[in-house]
């Protein structure tokens, strides 16, 4: 199993959760620390997949002080982690290890996709621990007409649905694939026996190869803890309280507008699970004079990986944080 | 674990849960090759079909060939067939085993409200295919370019997905797709629901431990954890500044008098 390609060393567990640090391979351009905080629902090594398609080493280059959170897989014993513990005591205490580590007020959170979500929940309540916020692929708005997720799991019974029990990533799985079958379940499989079949024996491997490795994170998806999946789907998808302030979380209510840091959004023109609209609604809800929005004409996944995003998001990501 | 990317290709499409990609490839090569070679009359040198009814005979075909490509969202099909069963869940329900019998009726229940949604969902997923077909005619009638050989099949396959995936995205939108789509995970609820009843019953039979008893354990285990993390925040926490004590009233010793 794939866990990145970038040297680095691990600075803190808790639990199932690991915090790693990269190793520096240019000179630093960023004093402050930049941690990810990857989505629940898939492995956090897609930012890092491998030399030529890595988001990390991007930044990396940039001369980034770069952390990752790796939520881990959870169990049977972690049906009852909620939300809560996620953003209040584990990522609480990935920014209480960078900033002991490094004798500093502040992070920069890059927040991805359901990550994304966590990171703003946690500026909104930690104001002053984040010196700057970036979005990656990330919902705001999650009824907008878009959005497919939202309308199919709007007549869901949540509650009964999770049932004090963890829920299987092979269902998730199950369900990204069905929001477009036809492209993900055939055309991409068709897509790549003819592009081996119209290459070289070596580039058909290399082609094959780099084909599993997407695959093979797609479908490495970690069962969810019962409880935060069903405050997720039920707090965001049915009742989207982030866009109407209703959002409490420990006791403690989530304002977007307390985000007066300066806020980067990139958004994928093309996302199909995360529709621009769902993001770009961030702009109206915070309370930031400095906003920045960045739509790249690229997909969910091809934010991460393809050739184009490599070229351009982390150039983006570090210009940006040079200038604050 | 197998290495060979080529091995890992196979052991992947042959653990696809309907026929693998790679052999619906070969059948859409066949069926467009057929079409081409009906468009032009150039392979049987007879005269050419029309255009609309070779155009028909592929659109139908295609459908048929991605009719099992029915996405599964409950992540595995669920067999409803009750058999035996029917025999527990028809009579009412009365006598000492009347909870069970009503489990089992809930549990009967659950599957038919789930294989009812189920073929809602399928005749949805055919409605697709029925517009993908309609549309991917009509694309067919527009001039094409000329391609040749691999590229003309390419061509037509990529066309056929474009429908394929618009049709379905508009069934996918809709509210009878949406309410399908949530009966159907509804009842599987339901269905898993009953059926672990059933289950912590007979653990409980055998004295097996149960997961009521292990959930206990979990919130318990999860409270003391967070009184844990409580005292340990007390403890970094620094200390607050001392104050001086306020001056105390002396306190009488003597009874109050009137």
């Amino acid at each position: 199993m794939s866990n990145g390609c970038s040297d680095r060393d691990l600075v803190w567990r808790s639990g199932k959760l690991a915090l790693y640090r990269y190793r520096p391979i240019a000179r630093p351009a960023v004093s402050v620390p930049v941690l990810i905080v990857y989505a629940l629902v898939n492995r956090p090594h897609m930012m890092d997949l491998q030399p030529d398609r890595s988001l990390i080493r991007g930044l990396l280059s940039a001369g980034l002080d770069v952390y990752l959170i790796d939520w881990g897989y959870p169990d049977g014993a972690d049906r009852f982690t909620a939300l809560a513990d996620y953003i209040e005591g584990q990522l609480d205490g990935c920014v209480r290890q960078i900033l002991a580590a490094h004798a500093a007020p502040q992070v920069t959170l890059l927040g991805v996709c359901q990550g994304g979500v966590l990171s703003l929940c946690y500026a909104a309540l930690h104001p002053e621990r984040v010196r700057n916020l970036i979005t990656m692929v990330t919902p705001v708005d999650f009824r907008t007409p878009a959005d497919l997720l939202s309308k199919w799991v709007d007549g869901i019974d949540i509650d009964a649905f999770v049932a004090d029990g963890n829920v299987s990533g092979d269902a998730l799985n199950a369900l990204f694939v069905s929001l477009m079958p036809f492209r993900l379940a055939h055309q991409k499989y068709v897509h790549l026996l003819a592009s081996v079949a119209g290459s070289g024996q070596e580039t058909g491997s290399e082609a094959i190869e780099n084909f599993m490795r997407v695959e093979e994170w797609i479908f490495d998806s970690p069962d969810q803890a019962g409880s935060a999946f069903g405050e997720f789907v039920r707090w965001f998808y049915q009742e989207n309280r982030l866009v109407k302030s209703r959002l409490e979380i420990a006791g403690r209510q989530v304002d977007l507008k307390k985000l007066q840091m300066p806020i980067l959004n990139l958004i994928g023109k093309r996302d199909h699970l995360v529709p621009p609209a769902a993001s770009t609604a961030l702009k109206s809800l915070v309370g930031s004079d400095d906003y920045t929005a960045i739509e790249f004409d690229l997909g969910h996944i091809g934010m991460y990986i393809s050739a184009r995003a490599q070229r351009e998001v982390p150039r983006a990501i570090a210009e940006w944080l040079a200038k604050r | 674990m197998e290495t060979d990317p080529w091995q890992q290709w196979h052991a992947f499409t042959a653990a696809a849960p309907c026929a693998p990609p790679s052999d619906l490839a070969d059948r859409f090569n066949r069926l467009a090759r057929s079409f081409l070679d009906a468009s032009t009359g150039t392979a049987s040198g007879k005269p050419p079909t029309p255009p609309g009814e070779a155009a028909q005979a592929f659109s139908e075909a295609l459908r048929d060939l991605f009719a099992p490509l029915q996405p599964s969202f409950t992540g595995a099909r669920t067999t409803t067939a009750l058999g035996p069963a029917d025999l527990l869940t028809n009579p009412p329900a009365f006598g000492a085993g009347r909870e069970h019998q009503l489990r089992a009726q809930r549990l009967a229940a659950a599957a038919r409200r789930l294989d009812e949604a189920h073929r809602r969902l399928q005749r949805l997923w055919l409605d697709a295919l029925r517009d993908a077909g309609a549309a991917f005619m009509n694309r067919l009638e527009e001039p094409m370019a000329p391609v040749e050989g691999a590229a003309a099949v390419r061509a037509l396959y990529d066309a056929w997905i474009d429908c394929a995936e618009d049709a379905y995205s508009r069934i996918a939108h809709g509210a009878p797709f949406c309410e399908a789509l949530a009966d159907s995970v509804n009842a599987a609820s339901d269905w898993r629901r009953e059926l672990r009843e059933t289950a912590l019953h007979a653990a409980a039979l055998l004295d097996l431990p149960t997961r009521a008893e292990l959930n206990t354990l979990h919130r318990q285990l999860r409270a003391a954890e967070e009184r844990i993390s409580a005292v340990e925040a007390n403890l970094r926490a620094p200390p607050t500044p001392s104050r001086a004590p306020k001056p105390r009233a002396p306190r009488s010793r003597g009874k109050k008098t009137p």
